[in-house]
């Protein structure tokens, strides 16, 4: 695999971790508003 | 939630394009990617300065404590996108210049930029939580933005600096192929909802924990 794809990946995934790790608080923050 | 899940895609497809789709920039090689990430980094931790410095003359003209927040945690997001553009900036210039750090004109002012908003954070968090911090963190804010045009746009122009010309150079033309202008732009957008979504999470959570405290 060439450095650019190496590279390409390693942006990729930590995309997806900051994706899903915002996810995962915006769906915590929503249970929370919906509680009385 | 569709709408947040197709943002995620559109990052994923900026990310893919800026390494796939757009070429690298004429003598600079591969390394003229980072471009895609550096400048979008630094664009929103201005953006974050302004929003900060809005909310501050919100706060003085009325004093909501929501407006005091708002100001410091874009003080705060400014700050982590301006160091995620200087260590993006410090990779570029040892792609191209050789080294990490030497003290650039442009690498100076970024730094001042952190150290005064690291000092708006530390001012914050010297004073009792109240109406005087909240006054006094709004007027540092306010001087502290007067300083981003200068340090971001003037002060590296007037000296010679080994960074590449920005994207709209002096003589205001956008000096880019057509390409990398798309994945530029894409990227610039893609940026602002990251820092977008970021800031209304945070004011979310503000909303929800002064509602549990009013309960109380």
């Amino acid at each position: 695999m060439s450095d650019l794809y190496a590279v390409l990946l390693v942006a990729a995934i930590s995309w997806l971790g900051i994706f899903l790790y915002l996810v995962r608080l915006d769906l915590r923050l929503k249970k929370l508003e919906q509680e009385k | 939630m569709i709408l947040k899940i197709l943002f995620g895609a559109y990052m994923l497809l900026v990310i893919a394009a800026a390494f796939l789709y757009a070429p690298p920039a004429l003598g600079l090689g591969e390394i003229s990617r980072i471009i895609y990430f550096h400048v979008p980094l630094a664009w929103v931790g201005v953006l974050a300065y302004l929003v900060s410095m809005v909310n501050s003359i919100r706060y003085l003209k009325r004093p909501l404590a929501e407006y005091d927040f708002r100001a410091a945690i874009n003080a705060e997001i400014g700050l982590v996108f301006t160091l995620l553009a200087t260590v993006t900036g410090a990779i570029f210039a040892r792609g191209t210049w050789g080294v990490y750090w030497n003290w650039d004109p442009r690498q100076t002012s970024i730094f001042v930029l952190l150290l005064i908003y690291g000092a708006y954070l530390v001012l914050r968090s010297s004073l009792e939580d109240g109406e005087k911090r909240a006054r006094l963190a709004a007027v540092y804010s306010i001087v502290a933005f007067i300083s981003v045009p200068f340090l971001v746009f003037i002060i590296p122009r007037l000296y010679v600096t080994l960074h590449p010309d920005p994207i709209i150079n002096q003589s205001g033309q956008l000096q880019m192929n057509a390409r990398m202008m798309q994945v530029f732009l894409a990227s610039l957008l893609g940026f602002t909802g990251i820092y977008w979504w970021i800031y209304s999470l945070q004011v979310r959570l503000y909303k929800v924990v002064e509602r549990l405290e009013g309960q109380k």
